[in-house]
């Protein structure tokens, strides 16, 4: 079952960049992040699996729609002629060396939380430093978000 | 298989990186590749650090989305300064 929802992850990932109309590049992100979340929950990382589905597939999808009915749908930008079999040449070039060429090894152990029973207690007390670092990226995103969108000019009008 | 899955991801984010010109497909790129990265962090630490996985790809993702979010507000802004999403547009910035 998870070779055919890695499929479609890369299936629905790579009809995110060609296709032509942006909507339906995002509907097709969309649903490879869906898919990634339940390979998340088939691995076992339940929370990891939310995260994806809900924020990805769904906060960052809305960022992308808003984006795009504010920019307008059409992909009017010409993009270069690159023909495809350029693409999966390259992808062709990637896969051997992905087969070949490339293990994934585990996460150092100096990075585990291995002494803790729970996820609570990974996140809580193992990756502290983590946390404070998300919070201090959320507050920096809302403020950078907040100087660029503002409409204020050099005389404070 | 979980290998092959990550390296054709993060080839598909880079070649949009490179080929694409539309600013919000670069985006799409971007995302793409912290999908694979994503990916890697899990299948690498199962089944046994998959704990400690977990709360780096939640990092990984709150990340994502700040990053989202201000390139998204970035696109806005500048659709609204020079009617255009084309990233060779903005290659000659004043400074």
């Amino acid at each position: 079952m998870e070779p055919l929802i890695l499929l479609a992850v890369m299936i629905f990932s790579g009809l995110a960049i060609f296709l032509k109309d942006l909507l339906k590049a995002v509907i097709c992100l969309m649903i490879s992040s869906i898919f990634l979340g339940i390979i998340f929950f088939k691995l076992g990382a339940p929370y990891a699996g939310v995260f994806e589905i809900s924020v990805v597939a769904g906060l960052v999808m809305v960022l992308f729609i808003l984006t795009i009915s504010l920019v307008g749908g059409e992909d009017f930008v010409k993009e270069p002629a690159i023909p495809v079999i350029f693409f999966l040449i390259l992808l062709g070039i990637f896969s051997l060396l992905a087969v070949f060429g490339f293990k994934v090894s585990f996460i150092p152990s100096s990075a585990t939380g291995d002494k803790f029973l729970n996820f609570g207690q990974v996140l809580w007390a193992g990756r502290t430093f983590d946390m404070v670092a998300q919070i201090s990226v959320i507050f920096a995103g809302v403020f950078v978000i907040l100087a660029i969108v503002s409409r204020k000019g050099k005389n404070g009008k | 298989m979980y290998a092959y899955a990550v390296f054709v991801l993060i080839f598909i984010g880079f070649y949009c990186l490179i080929a694409r010109r539309n600013m919000v497909r670069l985006l799409i790129g971007l995302e793409i590749i912290s999908k694979g990265i994503c990916l890697l962090i899990i299948s690498g630490s199962y089944p046994s650090k998959i704990l400690t996985a977990q709360a780096l790809v939640i990092t990984v993702i709150v990340i994502e989305v700040c990053v989202m979010a201000i390139g998204l507000s970035l696109v806005i802004r500048a659709y609204h300064q020079s009617e255009s999403i084309d990233i060779r547009d903005f290659s000659k910035l004043k400074g």
